[in-house]
């Protein structure tokens, strides 16, 4: 590198240099109002509280759900449980013998008739080949 | 987890602090801005050569930087070389934006200083136009290598990060940057306060 060269860096360096001392400085208004670009942390994200009691078949609901939720099986747990604490209820009806409660779940018992089959031969019928 | 009280924020790296505040700390995000602001406040202003203007910049810059916090990949990207990619994209589409004819114009005038370094101040000023002047005649990438590692004062390998080219690739813009800056700006040595060598 010859002498000119040198000269000609140097002056550059001193020209950058200049550049650099002339650039303001931030002011105190515009870094506060930096800081006031920070939002809330994870104001987007809130989980909302859950309630303090629940009912035992909410529990139920629950306890399903956390259980698929901790196994990571499913990503979105909330609609099966619906459908396997609907199940588990329709079971426990059928071992009932559809009764809840003194309550009958049919129909027909309820508002007082007897279940009468008035085609009790036609099964038989039916299996001897009709006619 | 680390908590904010168990170790000093500023002894955390950049990513680990955007990381905090991912999770939590605004403590962390100001310790991010306290650290990364004045310095893309400056890179904008050496581009826009406008200070509102560039404090608009790195506001918007850190706005997208807090909106993109939860997803922030650690190993992915250091987040002041991001954040140097969005002001430089953000300068860019202010420019666009500009009328040709006020680029000049924007040149900030502060009032006269009237203290004993006032020459100096007016000989800083008058030399810093006329580079930024230069630079902005020069291609862009070559322009942004010579901001970057010369007034930003970034290393190369970080240059080569925020460009996405290799650390070659930076040298060889840098240097053919200069001598064209050196070139353009031959004429204008007196004027700038400087000996005419001949040599």
């Amino acid at each position: 590198m010859t002498q000119h060269d040198q000269n000609q860096d140097a002056q550059l360096d001193d020209l950058f240099a200049a550049a650099r001392r002339d650039a303001p400085e931030p002011s105190d208004a515009f870094m506060q109002a930096l800081f006031d670009t920070i939002p809330e942390p994870n104001a987007a994200t809130a989980v909302t509280a859950e309630p303090v009691s629940q009912g035992w078949w909410a529990g139920v609901r629950q306890a399903i759900a956390d259980t698929f939720a901790t196994r990571d099986i499913f990503a979105d747990a909330s609609a099966l449980t619906g459908v396997i604490a609907a199940g588990v209820f329709g079971v426990w009806i059928g071992v009932n013998g559809g009764d809840i409660g003194g309550i009958s779940l049919n129909p027909f018992e309820a508002q007082g008739f007897d279940i009468v089959d008035p085609f009790s031969g036609l099964d038989l019928s039916y299996l001897d080949g009709g006619a | 987890m680390v908590k904010d009280t168990d170790i000093s924020l500023g002894d955390l790296a950049d990513n680990a602090l955007l990381v905090l505040f991912a999770n939590g700390s605004k403590p962390a995000a100001m310790e991010l801005t306290r650290r990364l602001g004045p310095k893309l406040f400056r890179h904008a202003y050496y581009r826009l050569q406008n200070k509102s203007d560039a404090e608009d910049i790195a506001q918007e810059a850190f706005l997208r930087l807090w909106k993109i916090a939860p997803e922030w990949k650690q190993d992915q990207a250091q987040v002041s070389t991001w954040l140097y990619r969005v002001i430089d994209n953000l300068c860019i589409d202010r420019l666009r934006a500009r009328r040709p004819s006020s680029s000049l114009d924007d040149l900030t005038n502060d009032p006269v200083d009237p203290s004993p370094s006032a020459d100096q101040s007016m000989l800083d000023q008058s030399r810093a136009r006329a580079l930024h002047t230069a630079l902005a005649a020069l291609p862009e990438r070559q322009a942004q290598a010579v901001r970057l590692r010369h007034l930003d004062k970034l290393t190369n390998p970080e240059i080569a990060q925020i460009m996405g080219l290799t650390v070659e690739a930076v040298e060889s813009l840098t240097a053919r940057g200069k001598r064209a800056l050196q070139t353009q700006l031959h004429g204008q040595k007196t004027a700038l306060g400087y000996e005419n060598d001949t040599a």
